[in-house]
């Protein structure tokens, strides 16, 4: 092997000089930049014992370095997190830098450079990507607020729908600007404007829900034995087991620590936990599904601590909803959760957003990491658990967004239900028209996830077919008519099937073709498609 | 015969306090001892040296108070209403050590005692011991070694929500909030405990003791406090300790740094002297004195994200809403429809508006609860804290019912607090 | 009686005396004038709005050439206008900047930037610039500067100033500030990395404040409970090191903190402030239940605090003790404290 292609192993002992060399020679040989995705989960031993300070440097230093290699889509969670929710200005500016170098520049970045405007404005910094350790003044300082609207010009005709709102901060939010940030926001304007390129039907999309990961499937074997003896102690100081809480009802489990200092993790999973405690009430589930939050921090979070830190976010507690500790084994929860966090001592250096619904025998079946998780959606997803869960189902009230599946929906085996999830991401559509084509195939199938309403067969029904034309029109310009006759197949084939025959078999082959149909029409290249699997290895961390 | 006097509208107890500011009150025969028709009654304070003085009013337009109020009441108990106030320059000094004494103007025969408090927010320099340590006791309780109630303030005041309330006109009405949120917080443990502030203009050798809000001792950052100082247990931000040095002798100087001395009340008074004495020019003011009043210090009071963490942040900010509260006074700025009162009169949908939270019909983060942009992700503590004397200024109030906070305009929209030096004048 | 319309009265003359005459700006730029009549002149200007009028001001500011009190005085004068006059902010930033310049002119300017980020709306967009300014000011041949400058972006979370404060305390030949102070600065952004340094400074540091301070910030470290145990029952330890540990212990250890907090608080032989401590500790956040059950301590503190109603205080009490400036807080804290705790549970 070339010594070039040599990918090292890092760990806690590896010096930060090193890890910058490292990054140095991906920079000069790009094609090597998987390499640096595997080096962002939290879980890699790179970050174990090291300051915070020092994670933050690595990582910057890390995925700035994607803007002269190109970032891949795998690295994409990893930069929206930081656009998302990052409070610290070298960071955001290096998430920002890898953005102008994606891969599959989409409108749907979009609102995370305005959201990341919006969180560092308060947090602005000078700072540099000359070198690791740059000597000051540097020779091009820049910062955080500069690169992201930097990245806005380089989306160009991608960003055409900024153009306003751009336009509206310099009108109308002027003060909140210095006069170099202006000029940035004025530059990055002219340059939207002066790319003329037609994104129309090439236009790609980010997944509604990047930050949900198919738990289930990847986790289809039983709660280690070993789990059910991890002993916890509540805020009230009961102590109990895992087996003791997370057994017989489905429960959602948020992950904390109450010194966490970035308000957008921890202070709002504990808030938004509250908010779904409350919609759980709303919608009558109270006494059927389980919430918990567990702080990473077991040594400093005490019980009284635990207490303080939820009330003061509004969290009710009771028998089914607690907060807790891990009391003797939390190194086991961490592998069984594969916690995305890292610690230095007993104390975390860096972590993501982590919520987990757990079945009602304590196993994964869905994973929101990394991005912020909307109540909604994690109450509608823990609800359909239910539906399988060992319980007296005639007490729940239903949900008012899922409405009873009909009966081809009723029949999908839990095999299928199992795959679905992560084929939704790995799958997911990167464009409007794998999206038609992937609702109206889960409609089909009947994907219990999704909710959907009576009317929702129409709406399939449409979307197939706007699906087989959007297809149709690519076919034509790409002179290439394979995906076009799959997905026409496919549709015709779920159609019958479903509104005459009602084979379910047949639906599901009728799904596949559209599916493939699609997906072979929206691939640019063979070399996205083969990216494709990667977003789900590095969201989960455990690339390699 | 007895009477029973009723105060804010309640028989409990907790709603015995009164600021300058009058409150309704009522009072009844309970028992007419066999009478009919109606008797005359003499309203006074029990005793007229010492404690807390109450002056009252027949009606709620009265412009002025009496020391005593003569009413005639029917003997098959209904009830009548008068208004009662503190008597500006007479605070309480103890919790109920003032009382309404009600006697038959005919005989003189004594029908009822009501004991109350004429609480009052106070120069902190001039507190007794027992008022200073009844302070800092709910203080460190509210905060509880960094795990109680407190931290919803602190976390109120962080970098991303600075926004809601500096840098423009709503810069007084939110502190205004702030202040009295967690006032009500501490008297929800002791409700004898008023505010005190802290008169940058002025030394103040009782103030940064090791007995009150910690001395600073030979240069070392981290203030001391006495062994039974329970705010030696202060903790924020899970670090225990308040960070806080002078940069000037607090016994002897006004807050000053190396750039200058606070200015004083008088100046900060005519901050709009010669424009019309208007809300623009005098919110100036939080550059000069305010935010001169923080940088007096190294420590946490002088960074705005991390100031509340000192308790005195809360003093400092008590004397600002008193300026505010003075030059409302002084000039008679309770109009909320006249742009001398306040700058932005809309909302911020309003052409000319200026940010959310800063125009006067906009309900203020975080007791909005509103967690949408551009408002800050989260809303720490809840709706604002409900009073036992007053209705004001409701749950989730806007930046128009800071202002007219004695009610002068609109009773109901007293907001319960009165300073030592503001009086209540109609 | 206090009448209000009489208090109104006295107050119109109280604003009139001290108002302004005319603005005398000329009187203000006059080379020919004495510096004190110049100072005078300033204040007539204080608070002035208009464009010349701080035009004028802040090119006083800059000219070296100008009286140094004067120059001050005038940056002082304008130090609120910086919303109505951005370039203030400019100009303040490059005085701060211009090792040149006078350190007290500088150290005014720090000021009035520090007073400016107050109003953060304003100020915020500055941020990055005033921080890049004051990196540069760490290293400072003023140190008065250098200290404003390094809390100021400690206080910031920057990382820099943390690595050179951590390589201060390692290696004091390269420390930008003391060692107490440069521990100070740590706990504005305390990190895992650090409680080892801190644990070490607590056991082989001579200097008692650095220490002091470093088991200040170990209250928040789980791993250094069993040395903040030890620190709190060394007899022979320094009391307000005991005193913080003790506070610290019982942050992070609270049922191991009341086991010794109760011994110590009626041991005779203990140092009379670290029992009261220890028993306002109990007194405020100990376990209640537990203390109302225990009734050989309970017997314990009703003999302390009748000590105190009998007035059996020791001889010191009452004394007042004048040390730099600060009056030292009478004896018999232990007796008010016991006194206390019972009360508040009579209450």
């Amino acid at each position: 092997m070339p010594e070039t292609d040599w990918e090292p192993v890092f760990d806690e002992h590896t010096s930060e000089d090193e890890v910058a060399g490292f990054v140095a020679a991906v920079k000069r040989s790009p094609r090597r930049r998987d390499a640096l995705v595997r080096l962002l989960p939290e879980q890699n031993p790179l970050y174990l014992n090291r300051g915070a300070n020092e994670v933050i440097r690595l990582r910057g230093y890390v995925l700035a370095a994607f803007e002269q290699t190109g970032m891949p889509e795998a690295a994409l969670p990893y930069v929206l997190e930081e656009l998302e929710n990052g409070r610290d200005a070298y960071l955001v500016a290096a998430a920002a830098k890898a953005l102008r170098s994606f891969d599959r520049p989409t409108t749907e970045l979009l609102p995370f450079l305005f959201k990341a405007v919006e969180n560092i404005k308060y947090a602005d910094d000078t700072l540099t990507f000359e070198s690791y350790r740059p000597r000051w003044p540097a020779a091009h300082p820049t910062t955080a607020l500069k690169e992201l609207f930097i990245t806005f010009g380089c989306l160009g005709a991608h960003a055409r729908s900024a153009v306003a709102d751009l336009e509206n901060l310099l009108e109308n939010r002027r003060d909140a600007f210095s006069a170099s940030v202006r000029a940035e926001i004025e530059r990055a304007v002219e340059r939207i404007r002066a790319d003329e390129t037609d994104i129309g039907a090439d236009c790609c999309t980010l997944p509604k829900n990047l930050n949900l990961l198919a738990e289930r499937f990847r986790r289809g074997r039983p709660t280690p034995a070993s789990m059910a003896a991890v002993e916890f102690e509540d805020q009230d100081g009961n102590v109990l087991t895992f087996s003791d809480f997370f057994s017989r009802r489905p429960s959602i489990v948020v992950f904390f620590y109450s010194r966490c200092d970035n308000p957008h993790k921890c202070s709002l999973t504990v808030t938004k936990l509250a908010r779904l405690q409350q919609a759980i009430e709303e919608a009558g589930l109270d006494g059927q599904l389980k919430t918990a939050a567990i702080t990473y921090d077991p040594a400093y979070d005490l019980p009284p601590r635990l207490k303080a830190y939820g009330q003061n976010r509004g969290v009710r507690f009771g028998a089914d909803k607690r907060m807790l500790r891990s009391r003797n084994n939390f190194k086991e929860l961490e592998n069984y959760f594969d916690s995305g966090v890292s610690f230095i001592g007993s104390i975390v250096n860096r972590h993501r957003i982590e919520l987990f619904i757990l079945d009602d025998k304590g196993g994964i079946a869905y994973a929101f990491t990394r991005l912020q998780w909307e109540v909604r959606e994690v109450l509608d997803l823990a609800a359909s658990l239910l539906e399988n869960a060992h319980r007296p189902a005639q007490t729940a009230k239903p949900l008012k967004v899922a409405a009873p599946p009909p009966a081809y929906a009723r029949t999908v085996s839990n095999s299928i239900l199992n795959a679905a999830p992560p084929l939704l991401l790995a799958f997911f559509p990167k464009c409007p028209l794998c999206w038609a084509a992937y609702l109206s195939a889960f409609g089909i199938t009947g994907l219990q996830g999704i909710p959907y309403s009576p009317w929702a067969l129409y709406v399939l029904i449409i979307l197939m077919l706007s699906n087989l034309v959007l297809v149709y029109r690519r076919a034509t310009r790409m002179k290439e008519f394979a995906a076009f006759y799959l997905a026409l197949s496919g549709t015709l084939i779920a159609l019958v099937s479903n509104l005459y025959l009602r084979l379910d078999y047949a639906s599901y082959l009728g799904a596949a073709m559209i599916f493939s149909g699609s997906l072979l029409s929206s691939l640019p290249s063979k070399r996205n498609f083969l990216l494709l699997p990667l977003i789900n290895r590095g969201q989960n961390g455990v690339g390699e | 015969m007895r009477t029973e006097i009723t105060i804010n509208g309640s028989a409990d107890a907790a709603a015995n306090y009164l600021p300058w500011t009058p409150a309704p009150c009522r009072i009844r025969l309970a028992d007419a001892g066999g009478l009919s028709g109606s008797v005359d009654v003499t309203l006074r304070n029990r005793d007229q040296n010492s404690g807390g003085q109450v002056v009252f009013y027949a009606a709620a337009g009265a412009l002025e108070g009496h020391d005593e109020l003569r009413l005639t009441l029917p003997t098959d108990g209904s009830p009548v209403d008068f208004f009662a106030g503190g008597k500006f320059g007479h605070p309480s000094t103890a919790d109920q050590d003032a009382a309404i004494e009600v006697t038959e103007t005919n005989g003189g025969a004594t029908l009822s005692l009501t004991r109350l408090m004429v609480r009052i927010r106070k120069d902190a320099n001039t507190l007794t011991d027992a008022e200073r340590d009844r302070f800092v006791s709910a203080l460190a309780t509210l905060n509880d070694r960094g795990m109680g109630r407190f931290s919803d303030f602190r976390n109120m005041h962080r970098s991303a929500a600075l926004d809601e309330a500096h840098g423009d006109a709503g810069f007084l009405p939110w502190h205004r909030a702030y202040l009295l949120d967690l006032e009500r917080e501490l008297q929800n443990l002791d409700p004898a405990v008023a505010l005190p502030y802290w008169r940058f203009d002025r030394p103040a050798p009782r103030i940064f003791t090791r007995e009150f809000l910690g001395a600073s001792v030979g240069g070392g950052g981290t203030v001391r406090f006495s062994p039974t100082n329970p705010l030696q247990f202060w903790v924020t931000d899970n670090t225990t300790g308040i960070r806080r040095t002078p940069r000037f002798d607090t016994a002897t100087q006004p807050a000053s740094n190396s750039a200058g001395a606070v200015i004083d009340e008088q100046t900060t008074l005519r901050l709009g002297e010669g424009q019309g004495n208007l809300y623009e020019a005098f919110v100036q003011m939080e550059g000069q004195p305010h935010g001169r009043a923080h940088v007096s210090f190294t420590g946490y009071i002088s960074n705005a994200a991390t100031a509340p963490q000192d308790p005195l942040f809360f003093l400092l900010h008590a004397n600002v809403d008193r300026l505010w509260a003075k030059w409302q006074w002084f000039y008679h700025r309770f109009d909320t429809t006249s742009v001398a009162t306040y700058t932005y009169l809309g909302s911020a949908e309003d052409q000319g508006a200026t940010r959310i939270g800063h125009n006067l019909q906009d309900t203020m983060w975080p007791w909005n609860q509103d967690t949408n942009d551009p408002r800050p992700a989260t809303a720490p503590g809840g709706r604002f804290a409900a009073s036992a004397i007053v209705n004001a200024p409701g749950a989730s109030p806007a930046v128009f019912d800071m202002v007219d906070f004695q009610g002068t305009l609109d009773r109901p929209r007293r907001l319960g607090f009165d300073y030592d030096d503001v009086p209540f004048e109609v | 009686m206090m009448d209000v319309s009489e208090y109104r009265k006295q107050y119109e003359e109280q604003l009139k005396r001290g108002a302004g005459g005319q603005a005398r700006l000329r009187d203000v730029l006059d080379r020919s004038k004495s510096v004190p009549e110049r100072l005078d002149a300033l204040e007539s200007v204080r608070g002035a709005k208009g464009q010349d009028v701080v035009g004028d001001i802040v090119n006083l500011v800059r000219n070296k050439d100008e009286d140094l009190e004067l120059r001050i005085s005038a940056l002082d004068g304008v130090s609120s206008e910086v919303g109505e006059h951005h370039v203030l902010i400019d100009v303040t930033l490059a005085l701060l900047a211009d090792q040149s310049e006078p350190p007290l002119l500088r150290r005014a300017a720090f000021r009035v930037l520090q007073q400016s980020s107050f109003r953060t709306i304003l100020f915020q967009p500055r941020r990055p610039e005033y921080l890049a300014v004051l990196r540069g000011v760490v290293t400072d041949a003023d140190p008065q500067l250098r200290l404003l400058a390094i809390e100021t972006l400690a206080v910031e979370k920057d990382g820099e100033v943390q690595t050179r404060l951590i390589e201060g305390l390692k290696n004091p030949s390269v420390a930008l500030v003391p060692p107490e102070k440069a521990i100070e600065f740590l706990g504005y952004d305390l990190h895992g990395s650090y409680y080892p340094l801190l644990r070490e400074m607590v056991e082989t540091s001579p200097n008692p404040a650095a220490r002091r301070e470093a088991v200040r910030l170990l209250s928040a470290d789980a791993t250094s409970k069993d040395m903040l145990a030890r620190l709190l029952q060394d007899k022979s330890e320094d009391a307000e090191i005991r005193t913080i540990s003790a506070t610290a212990l019982q942050s992070i250890a609270p049922a191991e903190f009341e086991a010794q907090a109760k011994q110590i608080a009626l041991d005779e032989e203990e140092d009379d402030d670290l029992r009261a401590v220890c028993l306002s500790a109990l007194d405020y956040f100990g376990d209640q239940e537990s203390l109302n059950r225990d009734e050989e301590f309970n017997r314990g503190i009703d003999r302390l605090s009748s000590r105190a109603q009998s007035g059996a205080l020791e001889s010191a009490s009452g004394e007042l003790k004048s040390a730099g400036g600060e009056l030292e807080r009478a004896s018999g804290e232990l007796e008010r404290a016991a006194d206390r705790f019972i009360k508040r549970r009579r209450q």
